[in-house]
This record gives C-alpha cells, sequence and structure tokens, in this order.
C-alpha cells in the first residue's frame, strides 16, 4: 500500500486512546514496510501490524461484548489497523509495555517515536520520517 | 496475376506470425509458488522455494556467507509475485523491515538470478546486488522501483 493509503487507512480505523496516527503509522511501516500480505514464516505475525494469534485472543478478552477479531482476518489491512491498535493500549496498559509485549524488547519503539515525531513536524517529507525506522 | 498476389499474401502472413508469435509459455515448477508465501510447499515432499535444488545451488554460490545467514533470518516475507517473466521473492527481518530487508529475483525463462539486500542501521546505510550472470541493471525497471520502495529510497 502507499503511504498515502495506509495515513487514511490509519486515520479511519485507530482504536488506541493512547498512540497517535503517526505512531501506528511508522510502526505499520517498521513491522511490514506497507504490506499487508505480509506473514511470519516461523510464527503466527499476520498483515501490517504483525498481529499473533495471542494478540487477537488477548484483544477478544479484554475487548467490550460485541468486539471481535478472529486472527484468519488479519490480512484484512482495516481488522488488522482496529485489532493492532487495540492491542497496543492492552501492551501499554495491562502488559509489559510495547517495546516488550509487541516488540523486540527494550529500545523497540525509539526509531518509532522518533519518525512519529517527525511525521508531526514535517509531513510533506515523510519519506525522511520513515527513514528514522533502522536496526 | 491474382494466384501471385494470393501467395505473396500468403506468404507475408506466414512470416508476420513467426515474427509476431508470442514466446511460448513458461513451463516452471517455480510457478506454483505465485500468490503463495517462498516457506510455502506447494509441491508435495518438494520443500519450500528457497530449498528447489536449483535456485539453492546457485544462491549457495551466489551469496557470501554472513548474506545466507542473513536472508535465513528474514522470516517476514510476502507473497511470491510473477513480473513479466520474473518470480520475486520479498523477505526481511521481523519487527525491521524496512531496515534489513532481501528480494530475490528469478528469471523463468534462464537460469539467471538476483539477490538485493538492503540495510540500515543507526551509522549509515547499505544496498548490495548478487546476480549468477548480469547486473542489477538488467531488471526489470519495475522490479527495482519496488525493491527501493520497500526500504523507502523512494517514497512508498
Amino acid at each position: 500500500m502507499t503511504y498515502e493509503e495506509i495515513v487514511k487507512l490509519v486515520a479511519e480505523n485507530n482504536q488506541s486512546k493512547e498512540f497517535s496516527n503517526e505512531f501506528v503509522t511508522c510502526l505499520i511501516w517498521k513491522e511490514t514496510s506497507f504490506e499487508p500480505s505480509e506473514k511470519n514464516s516461523k510464527s503466527s505475525a499476520t498483515g501490517l501490524m504483525q498481529l499473533t494469534k495471542g494478540a487477537v485472543e488477548m484483544v477478544n478478552r479484554c475487548s467490550p461484548k460485541g468486539v471481535h477479531f478472529e486472527h484468519s482476518e488479519m490480512t484484512d489491512a482495516v481488522k488488522n489497523v482496529q485489532c493492532g491498535t487495540l492491542y497496543l493500549d492492552i501492551a501499554k496498559n495491562k502488559l509489559g509495555g510495547v517495546d516488550t509485549s509487541y516488540g523486540t524488547g527494550p529500545g523497540y519503539s525509539r526509531g518509532i517515536v522518533t519518525c512519529e515525531s517527525c511525521l508531526k513536524s514535517d509531513v510533506v517529507h515523510y519519506q525522511a520520517a520513515l527513514q528514522k525506522i533502522h536496526n | 496475376m491474382n494466384a501471385l498476389r494470393t501467395a505473396l499474401v500468403a506468404v507475408t502472413l506466414c512470416l508476420g506470425a513467426t515474427v509476431f508469435a508470442a514466446e511460448p509459455d513458461i513451463d516452471s515448477p517455480l510457478l506454483s509458488w505465485v500468490g503463495k508465501f517462498p516457506s510455502d510447499t506447494p509441491i508435495a515432499n518438494g520443500g519450500t522455494l528457497l530449498q528447489q535444488a536449483g535456485l539453492r545451488k546457485t544462491l549457495k554460490t551466489l551469496l557470501p556467507a554472513p548474506e545466507a545467514k542473513r536472508l535465513g533470518e528474514f522470516d517476514t516475507e510476502a507473497p511470491v509475485r510473477r513480473v513479466d517473466d520474473y518470480l520475486v521473492v520479498d523477505k526481511c527481518r521481523p519487527h525491521a523491515c524496512p531496515a534489513d530487508t532481501a528480494t530475490i529475483v528469478i528469471d523463468l525463462r534462464s537460469d539467471r538470478v538476483w539477490a538485493g539486500f538492503f540495510t540500515r542501521s543507526a551509522t549509515g546505510m547499505a544496498t548490495r546486488w548478487y546476480g549468477n550472470r548480469d547486473d542489477w541493471n538488467a531488471l526489470p525497471p519495475a522490479i527495482v522501483t519496488d525493491f527501493l520502495k520497500r526500504h523507502g529510497s523512494i517514497a512508498p
């Protein structure tokens, strides 16, 4: 998907009360380079936000009645962002934080936060912001 | 005179048909992976795409050991695409996709294979292309453009 498509998708589907649209956009870039059909061959991580079966189950357990996702839907970009952004809040507030409960450990979100900050201050040169994501 | 004209038309049509005939369809087992993931095993007892004997051997010869090791760590993958007569395989490092990524390109009409790598760290970035017959600039421009978009060197 293009950057513009992702920005629109996130604006319309970000369910998080904690994380900005820019943060989610940068996280999606870091996880999958905006490719909604990406999967991890060694785990169940699927779709734009690379949601595992465990993450989807956690969202279903912690969300209000009527909110339910299937892991098989996670290549659907809309469902993925809705479920993934709900999971981000759970990771922050009920688990060990985004770095450890979503990412690879301490430092995982550092580049995302830098990217988010750059996007907020200069949306025109978004490419420079995306390049803040590095190993 | 009419007979001669008819004969000339027939010869012209035959020659035209020869010149403009489409290339024969590609008959490669690797086409089984189009739309599937590289780690899928669509051929019974056949292994993954990168385990196919010819491709595995080519990549082993082509890639320096550190790059081969890196490729083995790229568990995040997109479905295999066909672009013209080429198969395109995109893989990247989990949780660092645009910063550590690879594209393998297989020419379905010959034994040509390319592997492109990109890494971005806090201290710099590097692009490396390996080809067994040709350099990267022999690739269709669309494939090179997609490679650049995947890591943000051109706008995604």
